[in-house]
């Protein structure tokens, strides 16, 4: 099996084709769980009108400002990959172990949904080892929803759901995790043993003339709802400071650092300024590595991500340290907490598997 | 990508007086003039009526910062004495005909989206415009301290000595004139013997507590820019706007890279139309 190298840092392939876990230079392994990946059909053929097109031309503007160049797909590849080059790019390229696939829904885009749950499952159920599948669910479906939410446990076994508060539905441009059906779902998730909510936040969500990106909402559900954690995907950016105020207060939030990753290519000086502003206000048990697949891919954001160091000016400020123990925790230690994974003995049930996808 | 220019002495100067209306105009978020962001689309003079189009880095972007962005191109570009008709138009955007509409019938945030709104926009101003003092202060204090300022001297500094200041160079000049206009704007205390460094609010801050102080300052400044870096980026990519270099950033701000100007002259009074 060929391997395309993009830096110094040792990676080993498995003589027998098997699936590369990530070696340090030292010979350590880190076991990696990709906390936010995707598998999406934005193909024209199941866009439903315009806004279908700019969603998914959005996203591909997010992966042609922040991709190396040698990474860029052609646009049609990019609206609808195949689950081959998916966990190829993820599981062989890339170094993934693990990788949580979180649904985003957008019926009122997509003729079948962006990527649902039920669409994520089957490829979850042929790869169970290596899916985390996640739930979705939307407070304006009342109580139908919420029987939905229950389905999706009983069916799924989902132990999380990723929460798109800016969703557009019919009239509605979305909602806030305050709502108070949004707060039944969450004692639901409570009850049912869902505890992992992630959120994703964005520019249309109501009231509009408030700030879009505000995170004050999580901080209020963060508190009402203690036993469930609250992963703030893309670490709130670009209210990144607020984002950190509520985080050092409340222990159950924690940082998704999809988004925020791509920066070690473009501005590393950046990235050096979100990771130990993190490091300083939530410390390092609470910040979850994600590529975002497909937008970014898992292996040159390992590959850089590994090889960064963050600079002595700003380790003196902050106290931060970027150190390997730390990286662990951020690729994989602290998800593998959040979801009730044995990393050992996870690495024992996959080095016995081989994947059958065919070299690049 | 060139800019169409007539010949015309009255046309250009009109063109100019446009674009300087519109370079008053800043992203609320971003604190950085539309012309320089690249947001300015194309710009329309026919005889006194003018009409402005614009783009976002995103299809998705807020629609209160776009809101934002529509009216205030719309009342810059009105204060000009000739003008009598101002058009704005933003394109390609998931709210775009009702932010047009809404700018073009006079209409106001919550009733260009009746429902949806809970206010009007002054709140969402005032928080972008705090933190806009708070990155231009501290992008100021970062230009002093390099030059060797400690924060002793800084917390003393008066408005009259921080107006004549010499040697800063033009990037340090810059940022005084900014970092002056934001506090007039937020219509902080003016006087030349009132200490020039104080907080939003306008409290002093004592010596002790700079350190911590100018932590937060940083923290809103790298989140601007962050942002600001993000969204250029999105800009480039979506448009195909090739990348300015330094050396034509003064050019690309003066002129902007991609806008289209236009000018016409309006046809005798007594023609047909």
């Amino acid at each position: 099996m060929t391997v395309r190298k993009h830096d110094d840092c040792a990676h080993v392939h498995e003589a027998n084709g098997g699936i590369p876990m990530y070696v340090t230079p030292r010979g350590e392994e880190i076991f990696i769980i990709d906390g936010h990946t995707h598998f999406w059909d934005g193909s024209p053929q199941n866009q439903r009108n315009r806004h279908g097109a700019e969603f998914i031309d959005c996203f591909y503007d997010y992966h042609r400002n922040l991709s190396p160049a040698d990474y860029l797909w052609p646009k049609d590849k990019f609206q609808k990959y195949s689950e081959e080059t998916m966990m190829r790019d993820v599981f062989v390229d890339g170094y993934d172990d693990m990788a949580i696939l979180q649904p985003t829904y957008l019926s009122d885009f997509y003729v079948k949904g962006f990527n649902t749950t039920e669409q994520n499952a089957v490829v979850a159920k042929k790869y169970p080892d290596r899916f985390i599948l996640n739930g979705a669910f939307d407070p304006r479906d009342g109580d139908r929803g919420l029987d939905y939410l229950q389905e999706l446990v009983e069916r799924f076994k989902i132990r999380g759901v990723k929460l798109y508060t800016a969703e557009w539905k019919g009239d509605s441009k979305g909602w806030k995790l305050t709502d108070r059906w949004s707060c039944q779902y969450l004692e639901k998730c409570q009850q049912l043993g869902v505890k992992n909510i992630h959120v994703h936040k964005g520019p249309t969500i109501l009231p509009l003339n408030l700030d879009a990106f505000d995170v004050r909402d999580v901080d209020e559900v963060a508190t009402s709802f203690p036993e469930l954690n609250f992963i703030v995907e893309h670490v709130g950016l670009p209210r990144l400071d607020d984002f950190c105020w509520i985080a050092t207060q409340e222990k159950n939030v924690y940082g998704g650092l999809a988004v925020a990753m791509p920066f070690i290519h473009t501005r590393p000086a950046y990235f050096a300024h979100i990771v130990s502003e993190l490091l300083y206000w939530l410390g390092s048990d609470r910040l979850l590595y994600g590529s975002d697949y497909a937008i970014w891919h898992p292996r040159w954001i390992i590959d850089k991500f590994m090889a960064f160091e963050l600079p002595e000016d700003v380790k003196k400020e902050t106290g931060a340290d970027l150190s390997i123990d730390v990286k662990k925790k951020i690729l994989g230690e602290n998800a593998a907490r959040l979801y009730g994974i044995d990393i050992e003995a996870q690495k024992v049930k996959l080095k016995n598997q081989r994947l059958a996808v065919s070299a690049v | 990508m060139p800019l169409t220019r007539l010949a015309e002495d009255e046309g250009s100067e009109r063109v100019s007086a446009v674009w300087l209306r519109l370079g008053m105009v800043c992203d609320p978020e971003l604190d950085e003039p539309i012309t320089d962001l690249g947001f300015v689309d194309q710009v329309r003079i026919d005889g006194n009526e003018v009409a402005v189009s614009f783009r976002l880095p995103t299809y998705w972007c807020a629609p209160n910062f776009a809101f934002i962005i529509a009216s205030d191109i719309h009342e810059r570009v009105a204060e000009l004495s000739w003008v009598e008709r101002v058009q704005v138009r933003l394109r390609d955007h998931c709210v775009e005909e009702a932010i047009t509409n809404g700018i073009t019938l006079g209409r106001s945030f919550e009733e260009t989206f009746p429902g949806e709104a809970t206010g009007d926009l002054t709140h969402i101003r005032a928080v972008f415009r705090r933190k806009a003092f708070m990155t231009r202060q501290e992008q100021l204090l970062s230009c002093l301290r390099g030059s060797g300022w400690s924060a002793d001297s800084l917390v003393c500094l008066t408005i009259q000595e921080l107006c004549d200041l010499t040697g800063l160079g033009p990037d340090g000049n810059r940022l005084r004139d900014r970092y002056l206009a934001v506090r007039l704007e937020l219509t902080l205390p003016s006087k030349g013997n009132q200490r020039a460094i104080t907080t939003a609010e306008g409290a002093t801050i004592a010596v002790e507590a700079f350190e911590a102080y100018v932590r937060t300052l940083r923290s809103c400044r790298m989140n601007m820019e962050i942002n600001t870096h993000f969204c250029r980026g999105l800009l480039r990519v979506r448009y195909a706007v090739p990348d300015p270099d330094g050396s034509q950033q003064a050019a690309a701000s003066e002129h902007g890279p991609v806008a289209r100007l236009e000018w016409h002259k309006s046809p005798p009074a007594d023609s047909v139309s």
